[in-house]
């Protein structure tokens, strides 16, 4: 095969992965902070995409204009949830936890059901089947906007998480929650913040992905299970690990693709995280427990 | 896969996860190979993925040759617009010369104006005739009347593509002739068999650039 | 200022702390002796909103804040200088100090109470943009101080400020204490050094398996024989 034919393809596996990485990054806050699995990840993800679609069908906005106001949504959502339904389970056992969120998950995918049926759905912008090619690479054009706003989104997370006082005080949560306490932080607000800023990744990178492929009510589970893949090979907690992670992932499926059989590209992200978990058991960029 | 004594060569064969939502590596898989064409089993979905991906990596095969749904639905017509056109599909279909079947295709753009006839509402409609036919015939509602006079069916003015209606000793109607359908400016011509054809095939297809 | 009456707190079905009673009063070290295990940690999370199972009144500055969360028992200028430091380990060390001034009460003294502290532990000055998990013990307990009074509390609550520190660097921690109560602050002293802090106290009360047994001034206590055979190993 043609040099140019790898490249073609590992181009659009990072871009892609740009935006897995993006979703997985909310994962990443909530646990670095709240240390709750989203186990419903996938299904707020699956949520971001059907508001994207819906919009977009009624008052032909693209999908990154609404980005912003999608990720606003969730955030709210996120927020509400913590607040609300969490905030009671962070001192129970964590199998409790998972089972408030799986319901949650299944509550979500069942109402989505109800709503749209099984069918998939789509946006059709006007680039949906624009490409760019620059010499013997053709890219395509939404998934270098997708791409370069899953970029933007995470370099103004980080900027957040370093730069603002509020950020530093979630930062100060997941050092040390009984510190956080001591100097009078409203802890459980923060929690709730986090998980809104956790659902406020996932819900640009699903107003993103719609750009890339569709959706049905039933491929949250599959992203819950990326996410999770992306972020132990990243490194639990680090930012850049979840970012990183998903360009890895995404071009591992895009090569493996490529040089095997198609149907079998998942086997190869699960294949490097079983090498990461047996040589780099935090992750690539994780840091060594304290 | 058994051999054919056929003039082609298989330069490749690749199977995804129907359930997918991204084809971009086949696709880019399946133009490295060089084919002039393009053999497709597939669904709805992952037909107009395909397509989508066809017209992103800009490369229009010689012709899309679909042995499945999918590529003449009117789901896919309608989603891809003037993308649609060019697949040719190899399918049961109805004969569009028959009397019946462009009484149906009247019908239809009467009562449902935009939707094209096919073989689900061809298939259907021909159920209540050999029914009709057949209560007709037994002049009774008895069982056993009416599967006698059923399997005793022979129905020539029919709208599916070959000589008509008439079950052999298993039940089947083996004189039913597959068709090949193209796509055609959010049409579906019929290609072959030759007493049904009402148009010539377009090949190699239109380039998808610059159809926009 | 601050009132405890017949104060309960449990862990689930264990009693941790018995009708628990003292009394702090504004500009006092107020000193608590006890044994390891006594209760001495519990009730200063209980008094700070951190332990919430309770029964019992608090009253500070005049509201009872029994059952109040810390945040805003914290905003009511109750601060405190936790068991174990408790810093931020990877924010560095101006980080933890903007932290400690987060409090509503604290945000506009902000400022003025960073040059305070850096004033009062040149040190942290030195170490501003280094992690504060990399810093000393003692740098760690300064600390820990320093965020404390970015708050700006009116009264401190110090939970073995000396433990795990080298003799000469404990003993500068307790002089700090009595520094920043020179200053106004009010302090209540929960520390291992039992003759010290009896001597730095105008008031102490010894617990003994979640009760107070004995109550008095610094003095009356050091001079107590119990005191002195148990806590002081004389
Ligand atoms: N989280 C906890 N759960 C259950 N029991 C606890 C907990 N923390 C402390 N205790 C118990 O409460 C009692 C008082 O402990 P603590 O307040 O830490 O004592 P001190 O600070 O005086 O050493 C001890 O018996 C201890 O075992
Ligand atoms: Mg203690």
């Amino acid at each position: 095969m043609p040099l140019s034919v790898y490249l073609n393809v590992a181009v659009g596996g990072v871009l892609t992965g740009l935006v897995y990485g993006l979703m997985a990054l909310g994962l990443s806050v909530i646990f670095g902070v709240v240390r709750v699995v989203n186990f419903a990840h996938g299904e707020m993800m699956t949520v971001a995409m059907y508001i994207a679609i819906v919009t977009f069908a009624w008052f032909h906005l693209d999908p990154l204009i609404l980005l912003v106001p999608i990720a606003a949504v969730l955030f709210v959502f996120g927020y509400a949830l913590q607040a609300s339904l969490i905030n009671p389970f962070i001192t129970r056992p964590e199998h409790s936890q998972f089972l408030l969120l799986v319901a949650l998950a299944i509550i979500i995918a069942n109402t989505l059901l109800i709503i749209f049926g099984p069918d998939a759905r789509a946006v059709q912008t006007a680039y949906a089947y624009d490409s760019f090619q620059v010499g013997p690479v053709i890219v395509d054009a939404a998934k270098i906007y997708a791409g370069a706003a899953a970029i933007v989104v995470t370099v103004a997370l980080f900027a957040f998480f370093r730069l603002t006082l509020l950020g530093k005080a979630i930062r100060a949560c997941a050092d040390n929650h009984t510190g956080a306490l001591v100097v009078g932080l409203d802890v459980e607000r923060l929690y709730a913040l986090t998980f809104g800023l956790g659902a406020a990744c996932v819900g640009a990178a699903g107003s993103m992905l719609v750009l890339i492929t569709d959706a049905t009510p039933m491929v949250g589970p599959g992203y819950t299970l990326l996410a999770f893949v992306i972020v132990i090979t990243g490194g639990l907690g680090s930012m850049p690990g979840a970012l990183l992670g998903g360009v890895l992932i995404g071009v591992t499926e895009a090569i493996a693709g490529l040089l095997f059989t198609p149907s079998a590209k998942s086997m190869f992200a699960f294949a490097i995280l079983v090498l990461v978990l047996l040589f780099r058991p935090r992750g690539i960029l994780g840091k060594r427990p304290a | 896969m058994p051999i054919f004594e056929m003039p082609y060569v298989l330069v490749g064969d690749i199977a995804y996860d129907p359930a997918t939502h991204d084809l971009s590596v086949e696709v880019a898989k399946a133009k490295a190979t060089g084919a002039e064409a393009l053999l497709v089993i597939s669904r709805l979905n992952d037909a107009m993925l395909l397509t989508r991906e066809l017209v992103k990596q800009r490369w229009t095969p010689q012709g899309i040759m679909s042995l499945g749904p999918g590529w003449y639905e009117d789901q896919y017509l309608k989603t891809l617009g003037r993308l649609a056109d060019g697949p040719i599909s190899f399918i049961p279909w109805y004969d569009p010369h028959k009397k019946l079947s462009r009484m149906l295709e009247a019908e239809l753009a009467k009562t449902h104006p935009g939707v094209n006839l096919n073989t689900d509402h061809v298939y259907t409609f021909e159920a209540l005739l050999v029914a009709a036919d057949a209560y007709k015939r037994a002049g009774s509602s008895d069982p056993k009347a009416l599967a006698d006079a059923i399997r005793a069916t022979n129905i020539t003015d029919n709208a599916s593509v070959g000589p008509g209606i008439q079950f052999d000793a298993k039940g089947q109607n083996d004189k039913v002739r597959g068709a090949a359908v193209q796509n055609r400016g959010g049409k579906l011509v019929t290609l072959a068999p030759k007493q049904a054809a009402n148009a010539k095939p377009e090949w190699p297809m239109n380039s998808y650039l610059g159809r926009g | 200022m601050l009132r405890v009456e017949n104060l309960d707190v449990f862990y689930g079905d264990v009693q941790a702390l018995d009708g628990v009673s003292l009394d702090v009063e504004e500009g006092a070290i107020v000193a608590i002796v006890g044994a390891n295990g006594a209760g001495k940690t519990t009730l200063i999370r209980a008094l700070a909103g951190m332990q919430r199972e309770l029964r019992g009144r608090i009253v500070f500055r005049g509201r009872d804040i029994a059952g109040w969360p810390s945040h805003r028992v914290c905003n009511l200028g109750l601060g405190q200088v936790a068991e174990g430091r408790q810093v931020f380990p990877t924010l560095t060390v101006a980080e933890n100090l903007d932290i400690g001034a987060m409090l509503p009460r604290a945000r506009a003294l902000s400022a003025r109470n960073r040059e305070r502290v850096l004033a009062m532990f040149p040190v942290l000055a030195e170490r501003s943009r280094q992690a504060a998990g990399t810093l000393s013990g003692g740098e760690q307990q300064m600390l820990a101080i320093a965020r404390c009074l970015m708050g700006a509390p009116e009264l401190i609550m110090f939970d073995e400020p000396s433990l795990g520190l080298a003799p000469k660097i404990a003993l500068g921690m307790l002089e700090t204490i009595r520094e920043l109560n020179g200053d106004g602050l009010t302090c209540l002293l929960v520390e291992q050094n039992v003759a010290l802090s009896l001597k730095l106290a105008s008031r102490a009360y010894v617990l003994e398996n979640g009760r107070v047994t004995l109550a008095g001034s610094g003095a009356e206590l050091l001079a107590d024989d119990r005191v002195r055979s148990a806590y002081l190993g004389l």
